[in-house]
């Protein structure tokens, strides 16, 4: 391969002998609505995707009032306000918006409802459940990432949320059964203790892609008979990412 | 002040070159670990564009160099053994992702800069092989010489380094090889010797006290992640040609792999080790040393086969560490041959189940068989019950530019004909929606049926489906209403839908894993129904049968979507493409702007000499001569490198044997047509322009067939087979670039930069585009377009 390059020197030199920027502070509330405004929407176009019209008030209320960028590393706050997933370290992202909105929606969440979260991340979900009045129960196997969540958590005052750092494939046994659970974290299978852990008529979901791609979204349901299925949601047809970037 | 030389520092040059070949080759590792493993071709490039941008800075300052031989061919040496560390380690800091490569402009940045910083080695190492040939013009055929045998050498030795030591460590020799450069060229030009061994010697020692260097997946591969969790631990670490395997523990969070698992499942996987090659997942070792720890392998989709037709000799290819040989143990097997093509994936298997499985390493129970899977069962190995492949596809699509031979209609039509009578092929994979690996499965499953005079395939084939995985039925005998009875019941057990079979009702498919449409079933529906092949059900995606001319099987994307979406600038939509293929398109564009940049502009600052004219016509010729030569050559030898790892068994000795064979016979073909009389110039060009045809039609023709008779011996012999090929054709191929140098000699000699400019921007060009366009028409197309060009040359020859 090289050869050729070998070769032209040999006639070559026979030749050569003859001849980012910050984030201002604060909420910044008109682009939080301009982001959720784009979100509700996307939701309202992917209707039949998702199987509901609309985000309800409730949900809606509860993900603009969650601030976004405490959940974003430092430098990517900027981008808190754009409906895309962002890195938040260890090879981890925290959600799009449209995602976090889709899933929030789908999990039809009662005030005083029983969450498990298996993959805790920036702990933005964890918020937004919690924003709703439900217990959640999170688990994130990254220690730092699980440490950074918790002050956030913390820091806003989401006293709801209970968080550990380990193994979230066995569920949190002491708190099951719960209502809804969500496998922010998608292995190649669904854990069983999990679908165990899942109360009759409740919902799990899951969210398959890649890092900044959501391809499906994967609802489980478990009848009062106990039996089990799952439903895909927006399949790929899905856009999922749009905004200014 | 012009310096003495007494000797051309031939020694250095052979060591050099030895050592520049051996980079490109580790390049090709690393890049597999670092990112991902379709990288061949971009090495290739990366090596052509520092070589392409030598020739076009040594014709810009040759002059000014004239009197500093000796200072700039040692400081070249040194930076070439600096910049091969450092280079790599910088390139490495980058945070290149390619999965945000459509959407992040700051991606672009990196992968710019990732490939002008790897070119710099290659560039530094063309520095010195230029300016000796240049200052020792009377001796050129010798400094040539020792350039291709070191070159040629080079590329051995780090091909039988790689057997023994990670690539990282193949760094630091490529290091030290740079100093030991630098030394003995200034003693042979007796520059400094004292000098420039005691800074290649600091130099050395410095580069020691920080250990070995470091080549780490980036923070997106299967391995960093897992590594990030609580409580990993890497608990043995081994490297060999075809990857660096990494066995990690996890005490705190246990890693459970059991893709395809029904939600209906009550036994739970044990605790297991996962097991990584190049960053990427591979396998894992279960602790199957409990009763029940193997009681889940029945609720997996991969159990179908197993419950269906109870399989006593069973074969696993692409065994990894052994889990589905495991399985069929556990599922009735009385015999398992485990196939595996990487032979540290089997020894850390049998090194670490002594006390985990008793019978996986058991020689009565399981026979391990070090080989690439199609050439086993096409060895005449067999017959067998069942024999079980594992299908792989990145979710996003980023091995979609991947050669596999495994899963090709000819690899199905082999594993078909090692079947025992009611035998069963059963290939599992992943699932996306909408469906594509699968129905590519299930395609190349029909093809290779009617291929093999199947008239009714679908009358053979069977194929369920869970919320991640598929398993794909083929058999050379109808199934029978009792094995569809079968099939529906432990669907039904287990929650998983049906796909296809003989006799599905169109309300049984999308039962359990609903979706909006049961769009698995209409598309196999339109694959193997009445209907095949109707408009109405075409699906968006590429899913027709994969091939030997066209092993992609991961492929998805289809290439109007891929125009569409670019040219729309829709960036959204970018995240619907195989990653892989939109990046190898990004990859291409990137190259093709440096190269033009860097490589054909800057030589158009080269003045022409007073009182010549224009030459429009002969410039337009050399424009389309060594444009066309630099297309044709690369295309050649991307097409073989890509066929022959077929034949090979790896892309390491693919490009290792394929590179080699074409450095030296070229070489030699070049040096001896240097060396005929300048009256058969045009004569010489059309004698190599029909050895190349000749040779070429003849391999496209009978090669396939000849390598399949020889793929069950050693891989020296295959290596030695593969360059006894290649040497004729190489040979011719080295002639057609000095014969048109010849032409423009002879009073054109100031074009001759030019030339050379155009050359190495089309190469470069070329080796990115290759993979790409051999998609669209196969690599024998690949090979076609390339004889195309050759046969244009005579006829644009660039003479006065």
């Amino acid at each position: 391969m090289t050869k050729r390059f070998r070769i032209s020197s040999i006639a070559l030199l026979l030749l050569a002998c003859a001849a980012p920027s910050g984030w201002a502070q604060g909420p910044g509330d008109a682009a939080n609505r301009a982001l959720w405004t784009e979100v509700e929407s996307q939701i309202s176009q992917l209707r039949d995707e998702l199987g509901i019209d609309r985000l309800s008030p409730r949900v809606l209320e509860a993900l603009m009032q969650v601030p976004r960028a405490r959940f974003v590393p430092e430098d990517e706050r900027r981008r808190a306000f754009e409906n895309r997933p962002l890195p938040i370290g260890y090879g981890q992202t925290i959600s799009q918006p449209l995602i976090v909105a889709a899933m929030t929606a789908l999990l039809e969440v009662k005030p005083g409802d029983r969450i498990f979260e298996l993959g805790t991340g920036s702990g933005y979900q964890a918020a937004i459940l919690d924003a709703l009045g439900a217990e959640v129960y999170s688990v994130e196997i990254v220690p730092e990432l699980g440490a950074r969540a918790r002050d956030t958590l913390d820091e806003l005052g989401h006293r709801g949320v209970q968080t550990r750092i380990g193994d979230g494939y066995f569920g949190w046994e002491e708190a099951a059964p719960f209502d809804a659970i969500i496998v922010t974290a998608a292995s190649d299978h669904i854990p069983p203790p999990l679908i165990r852990q899942l109360k009759p008529g409740g919902r799990m979901l899951i969210p398959v892609g890649s890092r900044y791609v959501t391809q499906k979204l994967v609802l489980i349901t478990r009848d009062e008979r106990g039996a089990v299925k799952t439903r895909e949601l927006l399949p790929v047809v899905f856009v999922p990412l749009t905004g200014t970037h | 002040m012009r310096d003495p030389v007494p000797a051309a520092p031939l020694a250095a040059i052979g060591l050099l070159s030895a050592s520049a070949l051996s980079y490109e080759i580790l390049l090709t590792r690393i890049f597999a670990i670092v990112h991902w493993h379709h990288l061949v071709a971009i090495a290739i490039s990366l090596a052509l564009l520092g070589y392409g941008i030598s020739g076009t800075f040594l014709a810009l300052t040759s002059r000014r160099l004239e009197g500093h031989f000796a200072a700039a061919f040692i400081a070249n040496a040194v930076l070439f053994g600096v910049s091969s560390l450092a280079c790599t380690a910088l390139a490495q800091r980058l945070p290149f992702d390619p999965q945000a490569l459509g959407w992040d402009g700051r991606q672009w940045l990196y992968l710019t800069a990732t490939f002008l910083i790897l070119a710099v080695p290659f560039f530094a190492a063309a520095n010195c092989i230029g300016l000796t040939l240049w200052r020792f013009k009377g001796q050129i055929p010798r400094v040539y010489g020792f350039d291709l045998i070191g070159a040629g050498l080079g590329a051995f030795v780090v091909l039988i380094a790689l057997a023994f030591v990670h690539p990282a460590t193949g760094l630091f020799a490529v290091f030290v090889s740079g100093m030991l450069v630098a030394v003995s060229a200034a003693r042979t030009l007796r520059w400094h010797t004292g000098k420039v061994a005691a800074v290649a010697l600091l130099l050395t020692g410095l580069v020691a006290s920080w250990g070995r260097p470091v080549v780490e997946p980036a923070a997106y591969k299967d391995l960093a992640l897992a590594m990030s969790a609580y409580g990993a631990v890497v608990e043995d670490a081994r490297s060999g040609i075809a990857g660096a395997v990494h066995l990690v523990r996890n005490d705190k969070v246990p890693l459970r792999f059991a893709p395809g698992l029904s939600l209906n499942a009550s036994a739970l996987p044990p605790q297991q080790l996962a097991v990584f090659v190049d960053g990427d997942a591979a396998g894992t070792l279960g602790d199957y040393s409990g009763d029940d720890s193997t009681a889940y392998f029945r609720d997996l989709i991969s159990a179908l086969p197993y419950l269906l037709r109870q399989p006593r000799r069973v074969a696993v290819l692409n065994a990894a560490t052994g889990e589905r040989a495991q399985q069929a143990l556990a599922l009735g097997a009385a015999t398992v041959t485990a196939v595996e093509p990487n032979p540290e994936l089997h020894a850390l298997a049998c090194d670490r189940r002594a006390q985990r499985s008793r019978y996986l390493c058991d020689p009565g129970r399981v026979d391990w068989r070090v080989q690439a899977p199609r050439a086993f069962i096409g060895g005449n190995a067999g017959p067998f019950d069942l024999i079980s492949l594992t299908a792989a596809a990145d979710p996003t699509g980023l091995d979609a530019l991947n050669i596999d031979f495994d899963l090709t209609t000819e690899a199905f039509r082999t594993y078909l004909g090692g079947l025992a009578p009611r035998g069963l092929l059963a290939i599992e994979g992943p699932t996306r929606v909408p469906p594509r690996l699968s129905m590519r499965m299930l395609d190349t499953a029909r093809a290779a049926l009617v291929a093999d005079g199947i008239a009714q395939p679908a009358l053979h084939i069977a194929m369920i489906r869970g919320w991640q995985r598929f398993v794909l039925l083929v058999s050379r005998d109808p199934l029978q209403p009792s094995d569809e009875d079968v099939i529906r019941g432990f669907s039904t057990a287990r929650g998983f839908d049906l796909v296809w079979l003989p006799h599905i009702r169109p309300d049984e498919p999308n039962r359990h894993q609903q979706l909006n449409e049961p769009q698995f079933f209409l598309q196999a529906a339109a694959i193997l129904g009445p209907d095949a092949g109707a408009d109405a059900t075409a699906p968006r995606y590429r899913v027709t049968a994969a091939n030997d001319n066209h092993p992609f099987p991961a492929l998805s994307t289809r290439w109007q979507d891929l125009w569409a979406t670019l040219s729309r600038g829709d960036r959204s939509a970018i995240s619907r493409l195989d990653t892989g293929l939109f990046v190898g398109t990004a990859m291409l564009a990137l190259v093709g702007v440096a190269s033009i940049v860097l490589i054909a502009l800057p030589l158009a600052w080269l003045r022409r000499p007073p009182g010549r004219p224009a030459q429009t016509g002969l410039r337009i010729r050399t424009l389309g001569y060594f444009g066309l030569l630099g297309i044709a050559f690369l295309f050649l030898e991307i097409a073989w490198i890509q066929r022959l790892q077929l034949f090979l068994g790896h892309p390491v000795y693919a490009t290792t044997a394929v590179l080699a064979a074409f450095l030296i016979f070229a070489g030699l073909g070049s040096l001896w047509s240097q060396r005929r009389s300048d009256a058969t110039g045009r004569s010489r060009l059309w004698l190599a322009i029909m050895a190349i045809l000749l040779f070429s039609l003849l391999y496209l023709s009978y090669l396939p067939g000849w390598l399949e008779r020889l793929a069950g011996l050693s891989i020296a012999a295959r290596i030695a087979i593969v360059l006894l090929f290649l040497a004729p054709l190489a040979f011719a191929m080295g002639i057609p670039f000095p014969a048109g140098l010849e032409a423009l000699g002879k009073g054109s000699a100031q074009l001759i930069p030019w030339a050379w400019g155009i050359n190495g921007c089309a190469s470069v060009i070329s080796a990115a585009a290759a993979p790409l366009l051999a998609i669209a028409i196969g690599l024998d197309g690949l090979i076609m377009v390339a004889l195309a060009a050759y046969l244009m040359l005579p006829l644009i020859r660039p003479a006065q």
